[in-house]
């Protein structure tokens, strides 16, 4: 789900850094407002967990592969600002030093994988759930909003991707960036997302959910 | 800690089914097998950044194979957690010594 440098055109780049950047702030002065060193020492144990978990490939038939992020899990755990940052910070070091996700497209990744999945699972989740719910149902749903929360982010890297052969191409029609219409982007992620990935980021989300509502 | 040890499960097993990257993160080499050509702009900003470590290896230790990539994907694991983790202790810090 990371899009590398490259895909996205300059003016997409810009656009999604606009709006990550009040984002990030705001965010982040939030966090700072109500974090002490215990939920620091959460916020760093997030930020590792999104970044190792992102590290497993998972392949699917037709040759590529995914992996779970943990937005929505993180989210429910630290509230979903908590979980904007954390998963910010992740990409941003799997940018800078591994080259997984571009530079220029750090924002954009931020913005489907920080903001939209965590805030989409953990909407949801507070949706779904009372006050007084039983564990099993909070699990059981937790896989339903971390769920719904991958797939709308991989459909923000479809959309991302797919508008750029309709708005960037040279004086022959050629597409300068990302060469692939939303009638393929969007099939190609929202299947293997749909299919799969959704369901381990769904699977993930509620067994760790589960163990932790178990101890609390 | 233990995720990190496992971490090399991440491409052992796309190795197996002899998977490629993840859809839509090709390099410019591996994008001109599937669409045919290489967009220009994508060309120009691809190389943009080069990362020290690109794809989780060590490339510039030259030897190949999946024990290596394995191995230095558990060590790209370890940095990427260090790192991560020397800025929250610098964010600690900072609140400590406001607190102070």
């Amino acid at each position: 789900m990371h899009i590398p440098d490259g895909y996205l055109s300059p003016a997409t780049c810009v656009a999604t850094y606009a709006i990550m950047t009040p984002v990030w702030i705001y965010s982040a002065r939030k966090v700072a407002k109500e974090v002490d060193e215990r939920k620091i020492h959460f916020l760093a144990l997030s930020a590792a967990f999104s970044f190792v978990i992102m590290m497993f490939n998972i392949p699917i038939p037709g040759g590529t592969t995914g992996h779970a992020v943990g937005g929505t899990l993180i989210a429910i755990l630290l509230g979903p600002y908590s979980a904007l940052l954390s998963i910010s910070l992740a990409l941003l070091v799997q940018a800078l030093l591994f080259g997984d996700g571009g530079i220029t497209a750090f924002a954009a990744n931020s913005l489907v994988m920080g903001l939209i999945m965590p805030f989409t699972g953990y909407s949801l989740y507070n949706l779904l759930i009372s006050k007084n719910a039983s564990i099993k149902k909070k699990v059981f749903v937790s896989f339903v909003s971390a769920y719904f929360g991958i797939n709308l982010a991989a459909f923000g890297v479809a959309l991302l991707l797919g508008i750029q052969p309709i708005f960037f191409v040279d004086e022959k029609g050629v597409p300068l960036y990302s060469p692939f219409p939303l009638k393929i982007t969007i099939p190609a992620m929202m299947g293997e997302h749909l299919l799969l990935f959704g369901l381990v980021e769904g699977i993930a989300t509620a067994l760790v959910l589960n163990y932790i509502f178990k101890l609390e | 800690m233990a995720l990190c040890i496992l971490s090399p499960i991440g491409i052992i097993v796309p190795n197996l089914f002899k998977s490629g990257g993840a859809w839509g993160e090709w390099g410019s080499d591996e994008l001109k097998e599937i669409a045919g050509f290489v967009p220009s702009g994508l060309i120009k900003f691809e190389s943009v950044w080069s990362s020290p470590f690109p794809d989780y290896t060590f490339s510039f230790i030259g030897v190949q194979g999946l024990f290596w990539e394995s191995l230095f994907y558990v060590f790209c694991a370890f940095i990427g957690v260090a790192v991560l983790s020397v800025c929250f202790c610098f964010w600690k810090l900072l609140l400590r010594k406001n607190e102070a």
